[in-house]
């Protein structure tokens, strides 16, 4: 049975996104990495080789889906297919739960492939938490939100994006996906205080971490994903073990990918440190 | 009177797709940077990320052109065929057409050939999957079963002609080698592509294995496909050759193993 969207998720340890790169690697060597976060769409296909290779990750470790397409926040109408597609793939995977990104991704039917900031309002609010609902109902899986990083801000905002992301969680009852780096990011280029942020997010909600790399143009911060874990982004990290208890966590690498056993030392980081605030913590069992 | 999100959203992807500044009044003064200049990381990182997608799924088209000239035909081609798929995975599916009515490389068919090849071995790879018919399906049939016997080819499986070398570039640029010059053919290559043991793949078939297979996919039974042999053959040797070339589409995971046939 699949766990009903509003019951917790368990805590399952420290992973890494599934990248093709690593697949080899994985099914050859058992590598001791609690879970994989897929990235749905690469398994939205047909058939062959990827789907193959997934079932075999599956049978060996949890998943949870991670998507970049379903554009919550859009005007344009929610793509129904698409989500047939992610129920589909929920049930070769039986994921431990279903994210995507609070963002929007294209309207009038153009995919922009890119995770596009808004205004947070009360119309957008609201517009999301219709949106969420309807999601959430559909996939029957506990549903989870990351914060995206941006680059511009609005005028017309009402309210943080913290406060915004909490009214949110507390209206539909969805999770959270905080990506520290994220929040990192953000808090330079619009100038806020990123322990504000975190402070302000509900302490029960937060089901997952994302850590990542940055690259830094001095006036702003990009957020590349393709260099290790920044000594900025490991503090702020500790403050969110704090606040949060302990989190399932991963790193999540998109580009200039290193082989996995590069990788490793930098996961070991993030699960000594969480050992280290939280010093009860017990390892999952494998 | 203040924008709706709908609004927004309108302008901002004007602004992404067609350099539309009007956004730019809803955008927040930032105390380090210019707000075009924070509006530029995403209007650059859109054509970077499309030119990225193509790249990964026309690698040897990409480097036969070279980068610069791979890049003004991916900006052409998201100018006029932007993403309307949830999956970066269906972005390219129109480029390979594109480029054959793409007016810089109107002297360059075979670029576009290269491309179709492309395209044919990214659908064959994660093609839908289905069982493979064996030679051990067919071990029980008897002489009487085999003139009507028709076949189902695998969903993996796809047939192109090459008017160009393009195949002989494609497999120079796989090993990293120097691809020959172009070469425009008196007569087409005749290729079938598919997936076997996981991977896509491609060959050549001789224009009689050709024939048949495209007949055989029509439904045309075993007992014509001889028949059709023995226009290229003596008469009979033509049912040796149709064994000959069934038994290496067998091998090659070519048909599909039809529950309700065999
Ligand atoms: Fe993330």
């Amino acid at each position: 049975m699949s766990p009903s969207s509003n019951e917790r998720p368990p805590f399952i340890g420290f992973g890494l996104g599934l990248r093709p790169t690593h697949y080899k690697d994985i099914l050859e060597n058992n590598p001791p990495i609690d879970w994989f976060e897929i990235i749905s769409e690469n398994f939205m296909v047909p058939g062959g080789k990827p789907l193959a290779i997934l079932d075999q990750i599956v049978e060996r470790y949890p998943v949870v889906m991670h998507g970049v397409s379903l554009s919550i926040a859009s005007t344009q109408p929610l793509d129904m297919e698409y989500l047939k597609g992610l129920k589909t793939l929920a049930k070769r995977t039986d994921p431990k739960w279903i994210s995507d990104h609070l963002c929007w991704t294209g309207v009038h039917g153009i995919n922009l492939h890119d995770l596009l900031p808004f205004p947070y309002t009360q119309e957008a609010l609201e517009h999301i938490v219709e949106r969420v609902n309807i999601v959430q109902d559909y996939l029957g899986h506990p549903f989870t939100l990351e914060n995206v990083s941006s680059y511009v801000s609005f005028n017309q905002s009402e309210m943080t994006e913290w406060e915004f992301i909490a009214e949110l969680t507390k209206r539909t009852g969805c999770w959270l996906l905080l990506d520290v780096n994220n929040v990192y990011v953000s808090s330079f280029n619009h100038d806020f205080d990123a322990i504000e942020f975190i402070n302000g997010i509900p302490q029960d909600r937060v089901v997952q971490f994302h850590m990542a790399g940055h690259s830094d143009h001095e006036t702003y911060i990009v957020d590349t994903h393709d260099a290790p874990v920044r000594d900025e982004v490991w503090d702020l990290y500790r403050a969110c073990l704090k606040r949060f208890g302990p989190v399932s966590t991963i790193i999540e690498r998109d580009d200039n990918i290193p082989p996995l056993n590069e990788i490793l030392p930098e996961l070991e980081k993030v699960r000594q440190i969480a050992h280290e605030v939280h010093p009860k913590l017990k390892p999952v069992a494998a | 009177m203040s924008d709706s999100l709908k609004d927004i959203q309108q302008k901002f992807q004007a602004a992404i797709l067609n350099q539309d500044d009007s956004i730019l009044a809803a955008i927040k003064e930032n105390n380090k940077e210019e707000k075009h200049t924070l509006l530029n990381v995403y209007q650059h990182a859109y054509g970077a990320r499309l030119i990225e997608f193509l790249e990964n799924d026309f690698p040897h088209t990409a480097a036969y052109l070279g980068q610069e000239a791979f890049a003004q035909t991916c900006q052409a081609y998201y100018e006029t065929n932007p993403s309307n798929t949830p999956n970066a995975r269906w972005f390219g599916l129109k480029y390979a057409n594109f480029l054959k009515n793409y007016t810089p490389l109107q002297q360059s068919v075979e670029a576009a050939e290269l491309a179709t090849l492309e395209q044919a071995l990214n659908t064959a790879f994660d093609a839908k999957n289905a069982m493979a018919l064996t030679q051990a399906d067919l071990a029980n049939l008897t002489p009487q079963d085999w003139p009507t016997l028709t076949f189902t080819p695998h969903p993996s499986t796809c047939r192109l002609q090459m008017r160009t070398n393009a195949d002989l570039i494609w497999a120079a640029l796989s090993k990293e080698k120097t691809p020959p010059d172009p070469q425009k053919l008196q007569m087409p290559t005749e290729l079938i592509v598919w997936r076997g043991q996981g991977m896509a793949r491609f060959r050549t078939l001789s224009y009689d294995e050709a024939m048949i297979w495209d007949e055989a996919v029509k439904g045309t039974n075993f007992g014509a496909l001889c028949e059709m042999l023995g226009t290229y053959w003596p008469q009979e040797e033509a049912p040796l050759k149709a064994a000959n070339y069934l038994q290496a589409w067998l091998s090659s995971e070519f048909l599909e193993h039809n529950p309700t046939g065999v």
